[in-house]
């Protein structure tokens, strides 16, 4: 085929594109046309959810995890011995790559579809005093509290263990 | 100081001879990446060129011997950021080449069909960088909304919408989900029927020829010696694809023709990339239809363990900007010895920039560097 030059006018065919509805919208709103629900795909890699109960506290989305996101810390009040520990995420340095997903040996650890995830710091500058950031809320230990918006989950055929 | 004395525009006009240097980048909107050119200047031209590069250097090569196997998957994407998937298959391929295993059949058309799919990606981006270069912008709306079409299938199939990691030694991840591939027909006879619109307004365009024409001028004979490769190297005249030369995925099995070009110019590469997007679509059409069903993962055993026999290998893929490659060293722990990787980039941003340039005048460096896209992180890296 040939692509060659045309009249000086044919560009003016883009003024067509007046006539059409915009392709963006403004914020709190989606584009529901491919996904309808909420307008994130069924498998996004979100924000996890952990489902606390079922987790056994084996370690091992803290030994895959290729940017040390994840820590296994004890929660409150309960016995020190390994299978009490949990995962805390550190959210700063999560690239949502979904390695600790695809090896949860008990399916409890997935990950959920929301995405918005920003929020406030606090940044006081008075008389000589530091700036400081308070970073603590992008580090938490997932629960189930997104257990309504399931996103990439490993089903059991893929699993790689157990 | 009056900057008024010292603009672009009274340097044309009247200092002629006044000589300076011009920091083109390290922010470029035309280059994908930090990195830039110092342009020695004199009046609106330019006098010689140093690249400056270094500033987008992470140190890929050497965190790669730090990490596991499979950790390291999440590291390679980030190398060609506008085209990922083919470094994770060209690091997949080489790991796969040592262990000596052959993956399934479904498998090969997956990784096909995320290459193509990857490839769409950057050329639509690179439709976008010769409209915003030439300073005519409406392509470049245009291509970043068509692009979102094919995140939004990335974003089904694999969870990510721009660092996919969906490819891993042995397969990929996950199968594609139910009515996926219908969908994705549909896209693409979506992005086809916008085929004539970007014609109309860009690649038929008369000014845009006029621009273009005559631009980096790269012979048949020197693109083959200086080792440029991809669309830059097609559009110079030579018939070389790593699809078709040295096949690999589920390429052997689909039926298609390199396209090459004589011409070696900027209209030529752009053209080039025009036919090539056309051809993918097809490439993906072809696929989805002669998918088999199957498994789509050996089981390797332990994904965070996993443990690669001693030995060494060289795995190529083709890029949308040339030929990617992954050479992998295992001294048979569960971290690689050396990866070092084969960025397409390096000859069009360092030895052509130093040929090229400084026979151009100013407006027309942005052209030049989005004709030959340039990825500075694959020589950066």
């Amino acid at each position: 085929m040939a692509i060659g030059d045309k009249s000086i006018s044919a560009p003016l065919t883009a003024i067509k594109s007046l006539f059409k509805k915009p392709v963006t919208v403004r914020y709190p709103d989606e584009v529901l046309e491919v996904f309808p629900e909420k307008g994130v795909s069924p498998r996004f890699r979100g924000v996890h959810t952990n489902d606390l109960a079922k987790c056994v506290g084996c370690g091992s989305c803290e030994r895959i995890c290729p940017v040390n996101a994840i820590y296994m810390e004890l929660p409150e009040g309960k016995e020190d011995v390994k299978k009490e520990y949990r995962p805390v995420i550190d959210y700063g340095r999560c690239c949502f790559c979904a390695f600790c997903v695809d090896v949860c040996p008990t399916v409890s650890l997935k990950m959920s579809r929301e995405y918005d995830f920003t929020t406030s710091a606090t940044m006081e500058m008075r008389d000589g005093e530091e700036v400081k950031f308070v970073i603590d809320e992008f580090m938490f230990r997932p629960t189930n509290e997104r257990e309504d918006n399931i996103g990439y989950v490993t089903g059991k055929k893929m699993k790689v263990l157990g | 100081m009056n900057f008024n004395s010292y603009s672009l525009t009274k340097i044309a006009k009247e200092d002629k001879d006044t000589t300076y240097d011009l920091f083109f980048g390290p922010n470029h909107p035309g280059m994908h990446g930090n990195f830039g050119y110092v342009l020695d200047m004199v009046g609106t031209e330019i006098n010689s060129v140093r690249p400056n590069a270094g500033q987008l250097h992470r140190g890929f090569e050497k965190l790669m011997e730090q990490r596991g196997w499979v950790q390291n998957l999440t590291l390679v994407p980030r190398i060609c950021v506008m085209d990922p998937d083919p470094n994770e298959v060209a690091y997949c391929m080489s790991v796969e080449r040592i262990m000596g295993v052959e993956i399934p059949e479904r498998a090969k058309y997956l990784r096909t069909i995320t290459l193509e799919m990857s490839r769409l990606t950057a050329y639509l981006l690179a439709i976008g960088g010769f409209g915003g270069t030439l300073g005519h912008y409406t392509p470049t709306h245009w291509s970043t909304a068509d692009r979102d079409l094919i995140m939004d299938m990335f974003e089904w199939l694999t969870g990510g919408r721009v660092y996919h990691i969906y490819n891993i030694p042995g397969g990929v991840r996950s199968d594609a989900p139910e009515g996926f591939f219908d969908k994705l027909l549909e896209v693409m006879d979506a992005l086809e029927a916008r085929l004539p619109d970007y014609d109309s307004i860009l690649f038929e365009n008369p000014i845009v020829h006029k621009r273009l024409k005559g631009l980096g001028y790269v012979s048949k004979e020197d693109a083959r010696k200086t080792g440029l490769s991809g669309p830059n190297l097609r559009a110079s005249g030579n018939a070389y694809d790593v699809r078709k030369d040295v096949p690999y995925a589920a390429y052997p099995y689909l039926d298609f023709e390199i396209i090459t070009q004589e011409g070696g110019d900027a209209l030529t590469r752009a053209l080039q990339i025009r036919l090539e997007y056309e051809q993918t679509i097809n490439l993906i059409r072809q696929a989805v239809k002669k998918i088999p069903e199957g498994d789509v993962r050996l089981n390797l055993g332990l994904l965070g363990n996993l443990k690669v026999q001693a030995g060494e290998a060289y795995e190529k893929v083709e890029s949308s900007k040339g030929e990617f490659g992954y050479y992998i060293v295992s001294d048979g722990g569960t971290k690689p010895y050396r990866v070092s990787v084969r960025g397409p980039s390096l000859p069009a941003g360092f030895l052509w920039a130093q040929k090229h340039l400084p026979t151009m005048k100013i407006d027309d460096v942005a052209a030049w560097m989005g004709s030959l896209s340039i990825c500075p992180p694959d020589f950066d890296k």
